[in-house]
Parts: structure tokens; sequence; C-alpha cells
């Protein structure tokens, strides 16, 4: 155990050293010594106006979406006892698209009012798609598979995005811009103002979930031996998932569909620390971090040519992952 | 339960019945796709424009050039996405096989991602050579990652490998779309509408369409038994490693040419074959000209039902399958997971 | 007295009811064998027993409390349960799981007091697993697999526990080593046993009291004597058996049995013998 806590405590120290390299790189470059000047408020008005209005926001942005989608993650596989589980490839991260932008429909992305209501909204989105899916798959006393699962959510996913899109068709050159870009998985929200709902909302959650480690644990031995031992199966399950829905409400809604973090996050975790929640949360938060905060890094960095959506490279990098553990599936 | 086991010359009544009716209701359907659209006209005068044609007046105009190929370039899109379809569901056995999420035509659209950006002087035939090698590249990853591992390639892993291919494709093809400005353009062709189709392509297409449902139906008998399972149809006497090729081919030709036409639209492939199957039986003679038909009918419906629902924008006929395909995609998938247990 | 009784229990699945109007009860510090022909719903009695399964109606009392009004985590701390086929999550160790059975005692975070750690030694060295505490559960072989799940049970620390098939699908040696351990833990520790069996013999030669249930209704009840009787095992089973008792245990022992023909078999209601 303690050895595990060395892994974590890595984890976070290479997440604030991705942090650095990510606040030091973009299109201008700054050494460590100017930001920490910045910092201590000593830095020129123009430096100050790249880390302080554009680079912290995105970077702390960029650590929270990333914490969020993968402890939800992490929720979704242990509760499915599914592999492939995620926001993403349950629709539920689609679910939430489809309700912002409805949003973004009827009122404007920008005015002040929207910083709580994306959020809110996207979590009312995400679990309408959750309420969708439990009702298409649940059997009772029967267990679905795995794959089938995951192609029911990926179906439903598929059809929000049609929905999307066809919403879409209303919205006028900017917005449409503003919702391929989102739907790619862009770090939009990197203001204070929207970090200012969603670090607490997120922080909140994560504490939330931590606590229930062991009911986790507990869970994964099956409902009903964790019956047998005490636990009120239905509503600690009805809790953690809406906690899951909540978390990858709050990151969809500011960050984007970033659709692979969710189910990639919780697998390097498990990889890395084991199957105890305990340690498995927080270090499933901790990669997904640093797989958001890597991603964009790239992005802003290595000239790709363009103002490339940070979805995209995300994409890239997970799908043949996620081929992978399909191809390895033994079912 | 309704009895799928039509055979025999009742088999055929039934079957020339449906198509009999099938083409009565084409051309209705092409009437009214032909008259009806942003701005009305009257049967007659798309009946002049046809047949008496008048190039002084707009509405001949608007005909001519607008509707009509668009109306053709429906037909032969929803032909030959049906039959592709019908072609997969038949050889790989499996009910939910569709060109659109299998990832085939994400690999059209990539393929023709790249035309437009590097090769902005290509020809038409060009284009179509492409969006073919593109379905061919992305169809071999789909098959070989779902046939990995234990297990084989079930028809849920088969759609799954699919779907990830696609959304790998599309993140590349959106990249190049971002990187090289192409925009409104691939974004629109994306969502699937027939709306820019002009005489000229149309007609480069139109023999490899005819090659494809000519193919089609000739190999329909051979799809039949190999659908009767691998071994059952070796232990007949197929050939079925032959036959699975040329139907492959077959698939990526008639895929290709309706990406560049349309665009990927999805669905068409999955739910024609079904339906047509529930009136014309299980034998695959009558299923790949049915579903050619049938496929043909609706989408030209869905296109109309675009251009008329939302007047006067117009709805691309990939969300309006897309929007009927998923809730009937799940229930499919739902079911079959129950015979598979 | 009883550890568990019921009244006028009604158990359905899905709207079919399986169990009706049954009123069974379960002796105190006594081992009790539940037994029964294939869809006779005694693995459905045993969950609604063991509040797994919510009945359609009737009462379940434990220790003469309605246990539907008891919380959950202190019915956990009075009755443990050893499902059908428990699955252990790869990557744990006996002495890991063995610690779940912690749970119902603790709060929160889940953390082991001295007192856990050493009711969980106590109750890996009880079921013999002491050399195996650091073994990865899912490398062990059946019968001690099984034995784990009794360990967890044992460390519940409860009066009663519950057992659904312990020795289905192990071999003859495992299943005696399940059997032994059981009856020791009820005369050195005085805990209450009742479990649904598949094999007749065992149940008959390990146990206090027994139930025979057919389509959801108990046939007899009492001691092996009085239930391993042929006219009994007619009615549960539809079997013509041949009883004897054998000399080491002299416990009761259906030695042999054939098939009835159409004419013997029993009508479908309950007699009362």
């Amino acid at each position: 155990m303690k050895k595990k806590g060395f892994i974590l405590l890595f984890m976070t120290v290479l997440m604030v050293l991705v942090g650095i390299i990510s606040i030091n790189s973009g299109k201008m470059n700054l050494t460590p010594a100017e930001v920490i000047g910045v910092i201590l408020g000593k830095g020129t008005p123009k430096q100050n106006l790249i880390i302080m209005e554009f680079r912290l926001p995105r970077i702390i942005l960029a650590v929270f979406v990333g914490i969020g989608m993968g402890i939800s993650g992490c929720i979704m596989q242990s509760l499915l006892r599914n592999d492939m589980a995620s926001p993403g490839t349950l629709g539920i991260s689609s679910g939430s698209g489809l309700f912002v932008l409805i949003f973004v429909v009827i009122f404007s992305a920008n005015s002040n009012s929207s910083a709580i209501l994306m959020p809110l909204l996207s979590f009312i989105g995400g679990m309408t798609a959750a309420a969708l899916i439990f009702l298409l798959s649940y059997r009772k006393n029967r267990d679905i598979s795995p794959t089938g699962l995951i192609l029911t959510g990926v179906a439903l996913g598929s059809g929000y995005g049609a929905l999307t899109t066809l919403l879409t068709l209303k919205l006028d050159q900017n917005q449409m811009e503003f919702i391929q870009r989102w739907s790619a998985g862009s770090l939009w929200g990197d203001d204070w103002r929207y970090l200012a709902i969603l670090v607490p909302w997120t922080a909140i959650l994560c504490a939330y979930t931590i606590y229930k480690s062991h009911v986790l644990n507990i869970l994964n031995l099956g409902n009903e031996t964790a019956t047998g031992l005490g636990t009120a199966v239905k509503p600690e399950f009805m809790g953690l998932t809406v906690a899951a829905v909540a978390l990858s409400s709050g990151s969809v809604s500011l960050g984007g569909n970033f659709f692979f973090v969710g189910m990639i996050a919780p697998h390097v975790a498990r990889k890395i620390v084991g199957s105890n929640h305990k340690l498995l949360l927080a270090a499933a938060g901790l990669c997904g971090a640093i797989i958001v905060l890597l991603a964009d890094t790239i992005t802003r960095t290595i000239s790709l040519g363009t103002d490339v959506p940070t979805g995209i490279v995300i994409t890239v990098l997970s799908t043949p992952y996620f081929l992978y553990l399909l191809a390895k599936e033994n079912n | 339960m309704k009895d799928t086991t039509t055979t025999g010359w009742k088999g055929s009544v039934n079957f020339a019945f449906y198509m009999a009716l099938g083409f009565g209701f084409l051309l209705i359907m092409s009437a009214a796709s032909i008259t009806f659209g942003a701005a009305d006209m009257r049967i007659a005068t798309a009946w002049e424009a046809v047949f008496q044609f008048n190039p002084e007046l707009t509405e001949h105009q608007i005909i001519q050039t607008l509707r009509l190929p668009r109306t053709v370039a429906d037909l032969m899109v929803g032909c030959s996405l049906a039959i592709c379809g019908a072609i997969m569901q038949g050889t790989t056995r499996n009910p939910l096989a569709d060109s659109g999420l299998m990832g085939i035509s994400s690999g059209s659209t990539f393929a023709m991602a790249l035309c437009m950006a590097f090769l902005p002087m290509r020809t038409y035939g060009q284009t179509i050579l492409f969006a073919c090698i593109g379905a061919a590249v992305t169809t071999a990853m789909t098959y070989f990652i779902a046939s990995m591992g234990k297990g084989g390639m079930t028809p849920q892993r088969l759609v799954l490998a699919g779907i990830s291919i696609s959304m790998l494709f599309g993140a590349f093809s959106q990249y190049i779309s971002i990187k090289y400005h192409l925009g409104h353009a691939l974004a629109y062709w994306t969502a699937g509408g027939t709306a820019g189709a002009k005489w000229s392509e149309l007609l480069t297409i139109f023999p490899v369409f005819i090659l494809g449902v000519a193919g089609a139906v000739a190999l329909s008998p051979s799809v039949t038994v190999l659908s009767l399972g691998e071994d059952v149809a070796t232990g007949l006497g197929l050939r079925t490693r032959f036959v699975k090729g040329i139907s492959t081919i077959i698939v990526l030709l008639l895929t290709g040419l309706s990406v560049i036409i349309v665009g990927p639209v999805g669905f068409v492939g999955l739910i024609t074959p079904h339906i047509v199957r529930y009136f014309v039986g299980i034998d695959y003679r009558y299923i790949i000209p049915a579903s050619g038909l049938y496929g043909a009918l609706l989408t030209v419906f869905a296109d109309l039902l675009g251009r008329l629902i939302n007047k006067p924008y117009e709805t691309p006929i990939g969300i309006i399958f897309a929007v009927i395909g998923v809730p009937y995609f799940l229930y499919l998938a739902r079911k079959q997971r129950r015979e598979f247990e | 007295m009883n550890s568990i009784a019921t009244e006028n229990l009604d158990i359905a699945y899905d709207n079919a009811l399986i169990v009706e109007n049954l009123d069974l009860s379960i002796p105190h510090n006594k081992i009790t064998s539940i037994i029964g022909p294939n869809g006779c719903g005694k693995s459905t009695v045993l969950k609604a027993v063991g509040r797994i399964l919510k009945p359609k109606k009737g009462m379940v009392y434990l220790n003469g409390g309605d246990i539907s009004t008891l919380p959950t985590k202190e019915i956990a701390k009075k009755m443990s349960i050893l499902p059908q086929t428990p699955a252990a999550p790869g990557g744990l160790t006996v002495s890991e799981l063995v610690a779940y059975g912690r749970f119902p005692h603790q709060n929160g975070f889940g953390k082991l007091t001295k007192e856990d750690k050493k009711i969980v030694e106590w109750a890996i060295s009880a079921t013999k697993l002491s050399d195996l505490e650091h073994r990865e559960v899912n490398t062990l072989s059946g019968g001690q697999r099984q034995r784990v799940w009794i360990a967890m049970a044992l460390a519940q620390q409860t009066d009663l526990i519950l057992l659904d098939e312990p020795t289905t699908y192990l071999d003859m040696a495992h299943q005696l080593e399940v059997l032994e351990l059981l009856y020791s833990l009820n005369r050195n520790q005085g805990c209450t046993i009742a479990m649904v069996l598949h094999d007749l013999n065992l149940a008959a030669r390990f146990s206090d009291y027994m139930i025979a249930i057919r389509s959801g209704k108990i046939i007899k009840h009492g001691s092996p004597k009085e239930v391993m009787i042929p006219e009994v095992l007619k009615e549960t089973f539809s079997i013509d058996a041949e009883v004897v008792h054998e000399s080491r245990t002299g416990r009761p022992v259906c030695l042999t049995y054939s098939l009835l023909h159409q004419e013997d078999l029993p009508k479908r209601e309950a007699i009362s013998l």
C-alpha cells in the first residue's frame, strides 16, 4: 500500500511537470523563471496576459476536465463491471452535448448566466442518456454481454450526435464552428468565470466518490455478496451513478466531448495501482488529467499547421488502444 | 411468426408481386420528388419538364438541372447502399451489417478529404478510384481487428470495430478539413446530401453502378448458399473465398460511388434488407434485387422528406436515416442479443 | 428457538410465483439443510431469507425481529451469506478478501482496526488457510476458494451463516473438507448453519435438521431419520429410493434409486406425513 502511495505521489508530480511545460509552451515561449515572476506579480503586462488570462486557466481547465472524465469512467467501469464503459461509449457525454447544444441554440454561448447553466443542462442531458441506456439494457437476473452494452451506448451516442447535427444546421456560422470544435473536444471554457464553477463542482464530487471508495470495492465482489455484507446496494449504486454522470457532465460542458479519455484513464490507472479503489480513483483522475494536459500541450506547440481541437489528437491516440481492447476481449 | 421460407414458385410469385409494387411506388415517389421541393410546382409542369423540355422556362430548368439529377442520384445511392447491406448481411451472417456502421464509408470520406485538399484538379473517375481505395483500407482494418482474439467475429465486435475505425478516420478527415480549410464543404457533404448532383458526374458513375448491381444480382444465389454458414456452403461445393472476394469488391465499388455522390450515409444498408426480408423471405436471390429497389425508394422518400420538413432549409438524408436508423438499430441489437444468449 | 422463521411467504421472479405461503423455520444452533429437485425454489427461499430477494408477500423474522425493518448493516452483523457462484475480482489475495468480511462492522473508509485484523487472522486459521494467506484467490483450487469465502463469512462474526450450494462443482474430497469445516464451526463455535445442498447423503450425514421442498412447498421437515424415508423422497424427487442406515455415522443413506413408473408418480400437492 505504501509503495502504491508513492506511485500516486509520482503521478501528481508528473502532472505538475506537464503543467509547467504546458505553461511555458505555446506561440510564445517563456522560461520557468519568467513564469514564476508572473505568478509573483512581477511580470510584464504582456506576460501577465498570456499566463493569467490564457495559459493558466487553460491548464487548470485541462486538469479538471481530465480528472472529471477519468474518475467518471472509473466509476462506470467498476459499477458495470465492464472494461469498455465510459461516459463516451455509453452515450452519456453525447447526451450531455445535445442538451448543451440546445442551450446554445436558444441562448448565446457567452452570456454570464451560462457559467452555471451549462454544466447543469449538461448534467440533465447526461442523466437522461443514462436513464435511456439503463432502460434499454437492463434485464432482471441476467447479465448483459459487455460488447452488447457498449454497442447500445455507442448507437445511442450516435443518435444524439445525429440530432445534434440536425440542430447545428440551424445555427449561424460562428455557432456552428463553435459546436464543431466542441464536439471534437476543445477546451473552450478556459475562462476564470467558468472555472469558478467547474473546480468546486468537480472537487466536491471527487471528495464524495473517494469517500465511497470502499463501497466500490465491495460492490466489485458482486451484488449478492455486497448485500450479504450489509451494503445497501441499490441506493449506493444510484448515488455513484449520479456522481459519475455529474462529473462527466461538468467536464463535457466546458471541455467538449473527449470520447475516450474516460475509458483509457481508468485502464492505465488500473495497470499502475491495481483494483483497490482507494488508490484507483485518484490514479484514474490523475491519468485523465495528464492525458488531456499532454494532448492540449501537443496541439498548442507542435505545429500541426493549424489550430487543431485537442479531441482529435486524443481520438487518434486512443482509438488504437480501444481497438486493441476489443480484439483481446475474451467473450 | 411469419413464415420466411417462401421458396419454390410461391416464392417467385411473392417476389414478383413485391417488385411490381415497389416499382409502382418508386415511380410515384420519383414523380413526387421531381415535383415537390423548396419551390412548389404542379405535376403537369414536372411532366412537361421531363418530356417536353423547354429551356426557356425557369421551372423546367430547375427540374432538369436540379431535381431530376438529384432524384436519379438518390435512386442510385439508395439502390447501391441497400444492396451493399444485403450482401454484407448475407456473407457475414451479421444482421447488424451496414457500410456506414462498419467503417467503410469513413475510409471513402477520408480519401475524399485528401482529394479535396491535394488534388483539386482531379477527374471524377479518379475520385471514384480513391474513394474505393479508401473504403478498401478501412474495411480491411475493421475485418482484421474484429476477427482477432477469442470468439472471432461476432456481430457486435464487427460493429464496434467499425465504429472505432470510423471515429479514427473521422478524426483524420476533420484534421485535413481544418488544416486545408475545406470547412463547410466537407461538413455538409459529411451530413449526406445529393443537392449538388450533376449530370456529368452521374454519367461517369453510371457504368460502375450498373456493373455493381449486375454483379450483385449475379452473385445472389451464391450469397444465399453462403448465408447458410461457411461450413455448410463449403460442404455444398461453393467456392467460399472466391464468392467472399467478389462480394467485397462489389460492396467497395457500390459504397465508394455512393459516398462520392452523397457522402457517408449510414443505416440504409441496415434497414432495407430487414424490411425486405420480412416480405420476400430469406433467399438472397430475392432479397438483393428487392433491397436495391426498396433502398432506392426509401432514399428518394427520405430526400423528399428532407426537403419538405423544414422549408426552406434542407435536412440532409444522412440525418433522416440516422434518426430512423438508430432506434431500429437498437431494436435489432437487442433482439440479436436475446438470440445469442 | 428459531434463528429464522418465515410466515406466509410468497416469492416471485418476474411475476412467476415460485414459492407460495411458505412457513419455514431454521432452528438455532443447529445445522439445517434444504433439499429438493431442480427448480423447486430452494435457492430462492434462501435468498429471500437472506434478504437478497424481496418477497412478494409475507414476513421473514430474524431472531424474532421483522427483517424488513432492520437496517441492512445490522442484519449483516447477525447473518452472513455465501451465494452460489461468488466471483472474486482478479488480483485479490486471500487475506484481502477475508478482510471484506469486517465491512458491516466498519464505517466510512474501511480501515482495519487491530481487533479487525485479529478476527481476520482467526478466520483464516479456522479455515486452515494460513499458508495461503498471500496467494491470489483466483489461483486456488475450487475447494480452497470455497474455504476463502467461508472465511470471509466467518470474519463477519455472525451467529447465522447461510450457504447456497457450497459443495456443487467440488470433488468428493473437497466437498467433505467444506462440510466438516461447517460441522466444526457449529459444534465448536455455536454457529447456526443453513445450507442448500444438492447431495442428499451429505445433507443427511451432516445436518441436524432437514427441509425437503418441492414446487415451492415443504414436503417434510425434521431430523434426517424423519426426512430420509422412501415416501418423502418419492414425493420430493419422484424417485423410488432405497434407504439404509450406514454404520460409520449411523445416518440414513440413499443407497440406490430408480425412476418411478408413470402410474406411481405422486400427485402434485404436498401430503402431510
